[in-house]
């Protein structure tokens, strides 16, 4: 059982608030219900976009330090987005450890912040999957494809909704 | 946990528990037992949602959950809600392509939701800045079907809202007229409105949860504010507009206000589309098609709709100049006053003019008139109590100082109430031949009088027009007399004499009854004829008071019939007595809440329970 730090408190907070009141376009739950840090999340192909009928599985899992500091974003999943390395690593600016500015392109004001919450991170990463930004690419194959081979970026993309599916 | 097989074990040992399941676009809440299998969750969930439970897609807490799991195993407990995905049926043979709909929660249809949403307002009489919105709160509160009937001539909700919003001008003039406050400070009459009209019980039907609503005089009373304050109620809209496009930017918001559409918009919106399309009333309006002259019935008005109360600028002539030259068929008129709908100063065909016109064009819609609910209902109401009747008339401060028209009236009320009933009367009011002869005789008395003043006052018209028409158009006649008393007309007892004499007129087709005919719209429309030159000679506060109090009694008897007799009379003590017991019985002690709560439902004693519920557990109302 988690120990009932300010950690822990929020985020039973935000679990109990979306069983009670999801929110449209994902689904989140613990990997383990012992587990407060460890997420699970399913987000649903956000509809009108090329991953539209996919199934993405993600987990998340929060530092004891929450909110302070943010937590880390992995796909488990196979999803083929230029903004979302081969691991299935999510790179975000959000979820960009404050002040730490290793890709160079971001205010701090565009990394992480106390106030996000799990709703708030899916958001973003569901506003990513419709619209990637290729300046600051985690796949660098899948923004090239992105780029230059269209088609064969949709076609990778329908294999994993497909194979997301399936499971 | 329950045996997997499923079939008949949800009501097993386990407890029920209300389970939300939503897609971006509906959601159904399911009652099921606590140990149920996901499959029999998934069956419950197709039937909800009418799809095949195969291309269900149920997720919870970042799971997908699957058939041989229990509710259990995924910690589903009461109030919970559970993501649903439906597949589109189609996607199993077009997988290849991703860009194809696989699901069906298309982006498409949730934004054009948000659109409506944020288009119409909250449905509580917020909305409905869109002049030909359908969703106006006026046209759910059926306020317009009110307003139509009392204009005699009628309109379609459309119009009349169209009509409404494009003049606020006159909005405010109507809604600030004793007659209509009259009807607003009533809320019995409001709600016995509402609840004549049988669109109205069917979306409470469908929608118990907008009961409240209907049964809360405050949100009527706001509605009918903010109608008679064009300036209030655009800055609303404005506000409203900026409120909802700030909500849908708050994380949540946006399905606030889907659920807000779902919930709430479309069943009012459905509901007032069907009564659009079945609206006796809107047939009597002209449409767009007006000089076609095609047959409207069913058919949704675009045009404004011909103002019978515009302040009328006593232009009898020019609107009979105006006429249709076709005598037989109810060819299309258009007078420029009935096209006035912005000015209010607009030329405005004389009411009893203007209806004749209307009349002459809309024999469907005439005979609509005559026989919807309402009006029939007034007719009934008032047959059945012919005392109702003369206390109406003798109460008023019009006739209450004139002993021998108020005996004229009682002596000719029955007759002329069962006249209107009258087969014949409503026959000849659906003649384009009749009620063209009577335009012409009416033409006719105007000229005589703009020729010959004075003769024509010695006539006396009203009195002598019977015996001076030949007999064959007599019944016309007594229609149209009645209709334009001169304005010369010295007291309020002349106009009595109209009815009066009218039935002594021979003639086999001038039955008495005739001479009655035209005061069902008196009766309902009254505002319309308070702004007719004939009247100008009255105390225009007088006569818009009797028709206040005319309309009121009339509901207020239509409401109480069967009920509590002297209703409005009482105080709430004795009138709500029945149900105050009733509350006591049920275990609600406070004596003055529950008559509160009574009051402010007028009775309604399920209204009242869930009231004192509700202020007990949110002590803020």
């Amino acid at each position: 059982m988690g120990e009932s730090s300010q950690s822990s408190l929020l985020l039973r907070k935000q679990l109990s608030e979306l069983n009670k009141n999801p929110v449209e376009g994902f689904s989140a739950g613990l990997i383990d219900d012992v587990d407060i840090y460890k997420w699970e999340v399913l987000i649903i192909g956000p509809p009108e976009t090329l991953y539209e009928g996919g199934f993405f599985k993600a987990h998340l899992f929060f530092p004891k330090e929450y909110p302070l500091r943010p937590p880390k974003m992995k796909f488990i999943t196979e999803i083929w987005h230029p903004n979302i390395d081969k691991n299935g690593d999510v790179c975000i600016s959000i979820l960009h450890e404050p002040g730490d500015d290793k890709w160079g392109y971001e205010k701090a004001s565009e990394r992480w912040l106390p106030v996000h919450t799990v709703e708030t991170i899916l958001i973003s990463v569901i506003s990513m999957l419709a619209d990637p930004n290729d300046e600051s690419p985690a796949n660098v194959d899948a923004a090239k494809e992105w780029r230059e081979n269209f088609p064969e970026f949709k076609k990778k993309v329908a294999k994993c909704i497909r194979r997301s599916q399936e499971e | 946990m329950a045996d997997s097989t499923g079939a008949g074990s949800s009501d097993g040992n386990g407890n029920m528990m209300k389970i939300t399941v939503k897609t971006p676009k509906e959601q159904h809440t399911i009652e099921i037992s606590s140990t149920a299998t996901v499959q029999e969750f998934r069956v419950r969930v197709a039937e909800q949602f009418n799809q095949p439970p195969e291309l269900l897609c149920l997720i919870f807490s970042g799971k997908i959950m699957k058939d041989e799991e229990s509710l259990v195993q995924h910690k589903l407990s009461d109030g919970f809600v559970v993501h649903l995905v439906i597949k589109s049926a189609a996607s199993r043979s077009s997988q290849q392509e991703p860009s194809q709909s696989n699901v069906s929660s298309s982006g498409t249809t949730s934004s054009s939701a948000t659109q409506n949403t944020t288009q119409s307002g909250g449905g509580f009489g917020l909305g409905g800045n869109v002049p030909n919105n359908p969703s106006n709160p006026f046209a759910a509160f059926g306020i317009p079907d009110l307003l139509g009937g009392g204009g005699g001539g009628g309109g379609g909700l459309g119009q009349m809202q169209q009509e409404l919003m494009s003049n606020p001008e006159m909005m405010q003039q109507l809604m600030d007229s004793p007659f209509v406050q009259g009807i607003m400070n009533n809320p019995d009459i409001i709600r016995s409105m509402l609840n004549a009209n049988p669109s109205i019980q069917q979306l409470l039907e469908r929608n118990p949860e907008l009961n409240h609503v209907l049964n809360n005089p405050e949100v009527l009373r706001q509605s009918i504010n903010l109608a008679r304050n064009p300036a209030a109620f655009q800055e609303l809209m404005r506000t409203q507009d900026r409120a909802l496009s700030n909500l849908e930017s708050l994380p949540g918001g946006y399905n606030a206000l889907q659920r807000m559409y779902r919930d709430i918009q479309e069943p009012m919106m459905s509901a007032v589309q069907d009564r659009l399309v079945g609206n006796p009333f809107a047939a009597l309006v002209q449409n767009g098609g007006q000089n076609q002259g095609n047959p409207q019935q069913g058919v949704e008005n675009r045009e404004p709709l011909p103002n019978p109360w515009a302040p009328a600028s006593a232009n009898n002539n020019a609107s009979a100049a105006n006429r249709p030259t076709s005598t037989t068929s109810p060819g299309p008129i258009n007078t420029t006053g009935q096209n006035a709908n912005g000015s209010g100063g607009g030329p405005a065909p004389t009411g009893m003019t203007g209806l004749m016109q209307q009349m002459m064009q809309n024999m469907g819609g005439m005979q609509n008139l005559l026989n919807t609910p309402y009006t029939q209902n007034l007719l009934e109401s008032l047959l059945g109590n012919p005392d109702l009747a003369h206390q109406m008339m003798s109460a008023n401060p019009l006739f209450a100082n004139n002993p021998q028209m108020q005996e004229q009236l009682r002596t000719m009320t029955p007759t002329l109430l069962s006249q209107l009933r009258d087969p014949e009367f409503q026959q000849v009011l659906s003649n384009p031949a009749a009620l063209q002869a009577i335009m012409q005789i009416q033409q006719g008395i105007e000229q005589l009088r703009a020729a010959a003043p004075g003769f024509a006052d010695r006539l006396g018209f009203g009195g002598m027009m019977g015996p001076l028409i030949p007999p064959a158009a007599a019944a016309a006649a007594a229609v149209t007399t009645t209709a334009t008393r001169p304005p010369p007309a010295p007291t309020p007892g002349e106009s009595t004499t109209v009815s009066s004499t009218t039935p002594s007129t021979p003639g086999p087709e001038t039955n008495p009854p005739v001479g009655g005919a035209p005061n069902p719209f008196t009766g309902l429309a009254g505002l319309s004829i308070s702004d007719q030159p004939m009247f100008n000679n009255l105390n225009r506060d007088a006569l818009n008071e009797f028709m206040a109090t005319m309309i009121s009694s009339l509901a207020q008897n239509n409401a109480a019939q069967g009920q509590n007799q002297q209703h409005q009379q009482q105080p709430p003590e004795e009138r709500y007595r029945a149900q105050l017991e009733q509350l006591t019985g049920m275990g609600f002690g406070n004596r003055e809440a529950n008559l509160q709560a009574l009051i402010a439902t007028f009775g309604d004693v399920n209204a009242a329970v869930e009231r004192l519920l509700s202020n007990h557990n949110f002590p803020q109302s």
